[in-house]
């Protein structure tokens, strides 16, 4: 149980920082190789939780855990990138948030 | 990947949303999550060194192998559709998919994970648009959406 919800945060973060990375790619923050090899990294050991946690969990528990990515990612927007959350995106955040949690509490 | 797909559409005369695309897509994005699944079923089954036992699987193969196509119908899905709208309409995936594993594995789910399946995936459908529209730089914001699709397979 510890392990698994290790795994599903893991996996969370490891996509977050990674599409972190590819936005800063996008704005041309540094050079594209110092951002991708770290990316692509964090993408393969991201590849090795997920299959690790496919034995753990059913696919259909851990695809809408592991679906938190929608939140992080667009937290991580405006937190890192100052990319403006209007009304619309946070709803979308809540709507993510409680299914997450229904699933997470089953 | 085509860089300039993003302004094209925007400009261009409204091209038809490319259903059978999608469709194809998802069909795609379903398949690679079960028969990673697939794999790690068996893998699991003979408890020695799981990691190394999914590499011989045939389906982890095939999964992995499905990745480059997904991208690859993914660009052309997007030379002729609006990322706005094609980006929320792949979170269709997550209710086939588990659907689909309910039907091949047998995994039991409660109301709980299907009503959470649904509100994930008018979440994700109502986050991507704005994610996508706020977004000043096209080449970037298409590089995101992208990216996106790159994880998970």
């Amino acid at each position: 149980m510890m392990m698994t919800g290790f795994l599903v945060a893991f996996c969370i973060l490891a996509e977050t920082v990674e599409q972190m990375l590819y936005r800063a790619v996008g704005k041309r923050l540094a050079p594209a190789a110092r951002l991708l090899t770290p990316a692509i990294g964090l993408h393969l050991v991201g590849f090795l939780a997920w299959l690790e946690l496919l034995r753990l969990l059913p696919l259909g528990v851990a695809l809408p855990l592991t679906a938190l990515t929608h939140v992080t990612i667009a937290m991580a927007g405006k937190i890192f990138f100052g990319e403006r959350v209007d009304a619309r995106r946070w709803v979308g955040i809540f709507l993510v948030m409680a299914g997450f949690s229904l699933v997470a509490t089953s | 990947m085509t860089p300039q797909a993003g302004t094209i559409v925007v400009s261009a005369k409204p091209k038809a949303f490319p259903a059978a695309l999608l469709i194809l897509l998802l069909f795609l994005d379903s398949s690679a999550w079960l028969m990673a699944k697939l794999a790690s079923n068996v893998a699991a089954g003979e408890h020695t060194n799981y990691l190394a036992g999914l590499l011989d699987q045939p389906w982890m193969w095939l999964a992995l192998a499905i990745g480059p196509l997904q991208l690859y119908v993914w660009t052309r899905i997007l030379a002729s559709a609006e990322i706005s709208l094609a980006f929320p309409l792949t979170s269709l995936a997550y209710p086939i998919t588990i659907g689909a594993s309910v039907l091949l594995f047998h995994e039991e789910l409660t109301w709980r994970v299907w009503v959470g399946v649904v509100l994930i995936t008018l979440g994700a459908a109502v986050l991507d648009p704005a994610r996508q529209t706020n977004c000043i730089n096209n080449d970037s914001s298409k590089e995101d959406g992208e990216n996106d699709r790159i994880f998970n397979h």
